[in-house]
């Protein structure tokens, strides 16, 4: 199954999600990606041929039921697991056969990761935490200070960042995992689930967060199974079964 | 360096967050690194601290050897020595030296010191002259002429002398003769161990057969020169003087080793034991930590698979994983110090002698290095599986939201289970070395009590070839004192023997009975020799099995008589009586009129020596015909110590002022004393065996309480579907019981391997002894059954409804 593209141009004045020089490619694109689990005696297919592109600048919501394989596609896309067969491409580099190292690097610099339950950690700080990837880059640490103090200021969380997770509301975790995901100026932002975990109030307020990166240009890559948020997308791709049933435009 | 502070900072962080796992990790990792730190520092302070002389390593012993019958340890004759001092190329210079008791007379009472006989070449071969005075000369080292000469230590110039220049020139009694102190030496100097006077060494050449020897050649390697290069001249130079003095020098050869490992060889078997017996227990204590880092890094699994989602590499976040092992590691190696200086005062203070001058137990740069080395290792080594195992991670699972935490994997529980049984086996085998160190012991402390020791007082005194220059003077000295000692009041038994019981070491010697035939004399069965006067076995209670005791009649000039043990008569005569058969010793000549005895009586075999690989065989003869030099009085008296010890000072004084009586004690305390090694090893033997038991109990119980932990909602389940609380129980308890039973017995097949080395450092009882192997796997059996048995109460408490909901 092919999607359309959405060929909506970045037109942000300031984004901390880059964008690349190749406008017309796909920043991201699956062809025919399976996954299959082996436990002891039963084969489950999460996936079966998954066929995806995301352009830069989109912001596209996975939805469907549960166990229809969203988690799955979103964990391939964000490189947390490898396909069982088809193709991934990154920024137009494949990246299906990388090694575990390889992966790590692009996970670090390339995506950002914004998961249900925030997954925080919870001797960290504010700011260590979303200085944390920015460390396994091995930046100086002027620069990280910077960009953690950017990436702080932009979910205005700057105020807290020498409070723990333990200190802080739901919504103001997330607010902290967004900030994380932001620091690394990833070319895609995925999330899980982002209000998942959060009351409607900071739910909303989470999903206009998202809404405002986008305006500024960050591509994004949301799993819901919430048709409310779903909506907050460009672009809503239904799952079923490990497979894409159906695709809309949202605006 | 910024990543590793942060790092450090983390994982500080991160154990202030869980204190009690850190102090459980600290407090096991703290006895592991501390008994190795203590161990380390009495190995290194035994066999490896460089000898505070100059060059040590370019010093050797010298020595003669008789590979054809293996023995590697025998003194030079003096006339050897100089032939081969005269020689050799390879040395700058050849010293040598035997010790001897020093009773000395400094001020008025005379006291028992240690002094050496030495070569003039000595000192300058250890590269240490006296400070004060002079050496001695080669003219001094003839019989005769080193009558008048001694040279002091620091220590009795400073105590005795006042630090007086004056004291060159003074004159001191030493074994009888009135000697000219002629040098002082540098302060610490005690060469070869503690020794206070060293003496010219004078060779007779009317006496010297170059047959025996006594002499330990010491000397220093020429620049260039190599030990192995010294060994082979010093080799073919003896095997000109065997091909010159064939009948003198038969079967002997000569060898050359670095001074301090010669030295060394003594304790080394011992040394390598309680090395191995802290490596063991720093395993076990690898192995708990090993699982305790491995529940905790489960029960981190998602923070651990985050920071690789977020793009650390596995090394990386391994990396930061054992900076927090290491760290656990560096505060227990700082513990540890302090605890190993707080036992080794301990140990130290157990020694109930003064130490060898080369002897330093500090903890200082070298002993800390050691310290620092193992605790890094250790740090990785308990840190390293579970960092391993904690980033082998399925990312995309871990991070899901209701993933369980725990991350209680197959192979997560293999490990823990394979680490447990690991912890088990090293403990099996720790627990049989100290429960064969600790049955030699009670084996050696039951021998003795076994004696008569009821108000029994021992002394020892030596009657000085000065003044006792002969046999027939010795004997004279005998009788009297024999008589004196009877009319002491209060007296009811006395006895001279010139060796007792679980002594330290082995006095031996070839043994030929009567129509043995030998092709040399050194292929003779090897037996202790005891010398003592009648009335020794009844006063000692050691009844003789067979023959009759020494009697006033076996004097001089009547037949020469012998007593034998069981054990020696067995070796000689195997099936057949003993008494009316007659013995020599093996340097005897066959010809010589007074060489034979004839055996009158068999006693019963008793250990001689407590410190290692005893010689059963054992024969006594008399010391009126033969008397020695140096000898033990026992007598039984219902009168205080204080006041034997003063009548028998008194006796001794009354024949001869200036003889000393040292060691004066009861025979219990006496024999304490002889078994204080023995007593000290097998304590530590002990200490470590319980602290192996126990790291190993605890571990189990981890492994049984973690395990109980996962599986909650399988025995809620269970519970549910009507399983009772016995069965719930034998579960739990039949996991435990199946992994002790595992590690006991690969740590069996592992013992039965391992304690073949601790044979010569067993009495009574062999390395396979089954009941130190059942006594101990019982032990560890129950300890498991006790260890696992809270988690398998806590487990038939789950409720079923709530472990099923939390599911």
């Amino acid at each position: 199954m092919s999607v359309t593209t959405n060929d909506r141009p970045l037109t942000a004045a300031r984004s901390s999600v880059r964008a690349t020089d190749e406008p017309n490619k796909p920043l991201l694109r699956l062809e025919g990606v399976t996954k299959v689990f082996y436990t002891e005696e039963v084969e489950t297919h999460a996936l079966s041929g998954v066929h995806l592109d995301i352009q830069r600048g989109e912001y596209v919501s996975i939805s469907g039921p549960s166990g229809c394989g969203k988690s799955t596609l979103l964990s391939i896309l964000g490189l947390l697991d490898a396909p069982t067969g088809g193709s991934y491409w990154l920024d137009g580099k494949p990246v299906q056969t990388l090694d575990f190292a390889e992966r790590a690097r692009i996970r670090n610099r390339e995506i950002g990761f914004i998961f249900q339950s925030f997954n925080l950690i919870g001797d960290l700080t504010v700011f260590e935490n979303v200085e944390l990837p920015l460390t396994y880059r091995g930046m100086a640490a002027s620069e990280r200070k910077r960009r953690v103090g950017e990436a702080l200021e932009r979910v205005s969380m700057a105020h807290r960042s020498k409070h723990l997770p333990s200190q802080l509301s739901g919504g103001q975790q997330q607010r902290v995992a967004v900030a994380r995901a932001l620091a690394g100026e990833p070319l895609i932002l995925l999330a899980d689930e982002p209000t998942g975990n959060l009351d409607s109030t900071n739910g909303d307020a989470v999903m206009e967060l998202l809404r405002d990166l986008h305006q500024q240009g960050a591509t994004i890559c949301m799993v819901t199974h919430d048709n409310r948020f779903a909506r907050y997308a460009d672009r809503t791709i239904h799952l079923f079964d490990g497979a894409v049933v159906d695709e809309k435009k949202e605006r | 360096m910024d990543v590793l502070l942060q790092d450090i900072r983390f994982a500080l962080r991160s154990l202030r967050r869980t204190p009690g796992f850190a102090a459980v990790v600290i407090a096991v990792m703290t006895l592991g690194i501390g008994v190795n730190t203590m161990i380390f520092s009495m190995v290194y302070g035994v066999m490896l601290r460089p000898w505070p002389l100059p060059d040590p390593e370019r010093i050797v012993a010298v020595g003669q050897m008789d590979p054809k019958h293996h023995d590697e340890d025998r003194g030079m004759s003096f006339q050897n020595y100089l032939d081969l001092r005269e020689q050799s190329r390879s040395f700058s210079h050849f010293g040598g030296l035997w010790d001897m008791n020093a009773y000395v007379t400094l001020d008025r009472d005379p006291e028992r010191l240690w002094a050496a006989n030495i070569t003039s070449e000595l000192f300058p071969a250890l590269g240490v002259m006296p400070v004060l005075g002079r050496n001695f000369t080669r003219e001094e080292e003839v019989w005769g002429r080193n009558w008048t000469q001694v040279i002091i230590s620091d220590r009795i110039w400073r105590d005795r002398y006042g630090a007086s220049p004056g004291a060159l020139g003074r004159t001191l009694k030493l074994n009888g003769r009135i000697r000219t102190i002629v040098g002082v030496m540098p302060p610490g100097f005690r060469y070869p161990e503690i020794q206070d006077f060293w003496i010219p060494a004078g060779h007779d050449a009317t006496e010297d057969k170059r047959q025996d020897g006594t002499l330990v050649g010491v000397a220093r390697l020429k620049p260039g020169v190599t030990v192995k290069q010294a060994d082979a001249e010093i080799k073919t130079l003896m095997a000109g003087l065997v091909k010159q003095y064939p009948k003198e020098n038969e079967n002997q050869s000569a060898h050359v080793h670095g001074l301090q490992e010669w030295y060394s060889r003594g304790p080394r078997p011992l040394m390598y034991l309680m090395l191995a017996a802290v490596g063991f227990l720093l395993l076990i204590s690898c192995a708990n930590v090993a699982n305790l880092m491995l529940a905790r890094a489960a029960g981190r699994r998602r923070e651990i698979s985050l920071r690789m989602a977020l793009g650390a590499s596995r090394p990386r976040v391994v990396r930061q994983l054992l900076t927090e092992s290491v760290l656990l590691a560096a505060v227990s190696a700082l513990l540890g110090v302090a605890l190993a200086h707080w036992a080794n005062g301990i140990w130290i203070n157990a020694i109930p002698m003064e130490k060898p001058f080369f002897m330093d137990f500090s903890i200082d740069a070298p002993v800390l290095l050691y310290t620092v080395v193992i605790a890094t290792v250790a740090g990785i080594m308990f840190g390293l599986a579970p960092a391993m195992h904690a980033t082998d991670t399925h990312l995309s699972e871990a991070l899901r939201e209701g993933s369980s935490q725990a991350g209680s994997s197959r192979a997560g529980n293999l490990m823990r289970n394979g680490l447990v049984v690991a912890e088990i086996a090293f403990s099996l085998v720790l627990l049989i070395g100290s429960g064969l160190m600790v049955r030699s012991f009670m084996h050696l402390e039951r021998a003795g009590r076994g004696l008569r020791t009821d108000h029994v007082v021992s002394a020892q005194t030596l009657l000085p070839i000065a003044t006792y220059p002969d046999e027939n003077s010795r004997r004279v000295f005998m009788r009297e004192l024999d008589a004196r000692l009877a009319a002491l009041p209060g007296m009811r038994g006395h006895a001279i023997v010139t060796r007792l019981p679980l002594n330290r070491g082995n006095r031996t010697n070839g043994i030929i009975a009567d129509g043995a035939k030998y092709v040399s004399p050194q292929d003779a069965p090897q037996s202790n020799i005891i010398r003592g006067l009648p009335g020794y076995f009844e006063l000692i209670g050691l009844p003789l099995k067979r023959g009759r005791d020494f009697t006033e009649a076996d004097r001089e000039g009547r037949e020469r008589v012998a007593i034998v043990n069981e054990a020696l008569a067995k070796k000689l005569w195997p099936g057949q009586d003993p008494i009316g058969r007659r013995v020599r010793l093996s340097f005897e000549a066959d010809s010589l009129a007074t060489a034979w005895r004839t055996v009158i009586g068999v006693a019963p075999d008793i250990a001689q020596n407590a410190e290692g690989d005893d010689v059963p065989a054992t024969v006594y003869l008399s010391q009126m015909q033969e008397p020695d030099q140096t000898f033990i009085v026992l007598v039984r008296s219902e009168r205080p110590l204080a006041q034997v010890t003063a009548e028998l000072r008194q006796t001794l004084r009354s024949i001869a002022p200036d003889l000393a009586l040292t060691e004066v004690r009861t025979l219990e305390a006496q024999f304490r004393f002889q078994m204080w090694m023995r007593r000290l090893f097998a304590s530590l033997m002990a200490v470590f065996g319980v602290m192996a038991l126990v790291i190993a109990a605890v571990g189990l119980y981890g492994v049984m309480a973690y395990s109980v932990a996962q599986r909650t909602q399988e025995i809620g389940i269970r519970m549910a579907l009507g399983a009772a609380r016995e069965q719930v129980v034998r579960m739990v308890v039949g996991q435990a019981l199946r992994l002790t039973l595992l590690g006991c017995a690969i740590g069996i097949a592992a013992a039965l391997l391992v304690t073949q080395a601790m044979a010569t450092l067993l009495y009574g009882v062999k390395p396979t002894d089954p009941p130190t192997y059942a006594i101990v796997a019982i032990a560890l059996v129950m300890s498991g059954l006790f260890a696992a048995a809270v988690p398998a109460l806590r487990a038939t408490r789950v409720d079923p409804m709530i472990a099923l909901r939390a599911g």
